[in-house]
């Protein structure tokens, strides 16, 4: 304790007020300061407490920055697909069916659905039957055009098809 | 690097630096009970903080920062109730051959202004260089070294024909 300081103005042992205050010893520790401070001795537990916050630095926060930042990355990659999806809507379709067909394992060569719908052309009674319930039905000719729109996956071409179907079908009467 | 803090260690530790750590926490605290809470929860807060035995000048800072926290903290609340009839720890061993004179000197160093008996206590009895000392109390290194001459000077004055 009694080292010479380089800034010490002079030697304690030459200046006999510091000579006299380097003889005075503080105070021992009482009994029961002693004990309680025995018992607060910091365990092992509390003293991994510095290199628990580093494992929770590493195990936890890191991880979630890594996936915030994947998170920021893909947000910011989908927010520019959308732009640009708003800016041009007919290529950004064609874009996506082509894209949909592939990773449905579509040849590039195939014709992929686009739009389809169908259109009632005429509505004829054939006649009315009774069947074997005894219940009365009336026999239609329906007649549909059905309209299908298919795009070559490989460039995007649309095709248009038309195809006329009749259906026969059988509506039941009712009897008053 | 930390290790586990054996009982035995604790313990030695305690017995040996313990009476130092005391006698500063004491000055900067208004009660002999502050001053055992503060030396308590800095004592432990440096060692968790270090790991293992902490340097002496990060406990005397952490008891310090510790005193000032809990001056603040009974402003707030209203003055601590001091303990009626319980007589005030003794600051330094006595002597029993020179025991007038450490009287008159222990009062002389109580009577020292607070600023120029903290830097006599962490220099003499805590074995601080100035630098350490004017780390701890915020203060430059000339100031450190200046208050300590000037608090020999003090107690010179105060001491004079008592000391021979």
């Amino acid at each position: 304790m009694n080292v010479r300081d380089p800034m010490d103005p002079m030697d304690p042992a030459e200046d006999p007020i510091a000579d006299a205050l380097y003889k005075l010893r503080p105070a021992a520790l009482e009994s029961p300061l002693m004990v309680r401070l025995t018992a607060a001795r910091p365990r092992g537990a509390e003293l991994r407490e510095r290199v628990s916050w580093r494992e929770v630095l590493l195990r936890w926060l890191m991880p979630a920055a890594t996936g915030a930042c994947a998170a920021v990355v893909v947000f910011a990659i989908l927010e520019n697909r959308r732009m640009r999806d708003v800016q041009n809507p007919v290529e950004r379709r064609g874009a996506l069916v082509g894209e949909g067909a592939m990773s449905a394992g579509v040849e590039a060569g195939d014709l992929l659905p686009v739009e389809s719908a169908d259109y009632l052309l005429s509505v004829r009674p054939m006649g009315i039957m009774v069947a074997p319930d005894h219940r009365p039905y009336r026999i239609m000719d329906v007649e549909w055009i059905e309209h299908e729109t298919v795009r070559m996956c490989a460039d995007g071409t649309e095709f248009h098809t038309a195809t006329v179907r009749r259906d026969v079908i059988p509506v039941a009467l009712e009897l008053y | 690097m930390h290790h586990e803090t054996s009982p035995d260690e604790w313990r030695s530790w305690l017995r040996l630096c313990g009476p130092r750590f005391r006698l500063y926490a004491r000055q900067q605290t208004r009660t002999d009970q502050d001053a055992e809470d503060v030396l308590q929860e800095a004592l432990v807060e440096s060692w968790r903080r270090e790991g293992a035995v902490p340097p002496d000048a990060l406990v005397f800072a952490t008891i310090r920062r510790r005193a000032i926290d809990l001056a603040r903290s009974n402003e707030s609340r209203g003055e601590r109730e001091m303990v009626a009839g319980k007589p005030e720890v003794e600051w330094f061993a006595p002597d029993v051959e020179e025991r007038e004179t450490q009287r008159l000197l222990e009062d002389a160093v109580k009577s020292l202004q607070p600023g120029y008996r903290e830097v006599v206590t962490l220099k003499v009895w805590g074995g601080l260089t100035f630098q350490e000392i004017a780390d701890v109390t915020g203060v430059p290194l000339n100031t450190a070294a200046s208050r300590y001459r000037y608090a020999l000077e003090d107690l010179r004055a105060n001491l004079k024909g008592v000391l021979r």
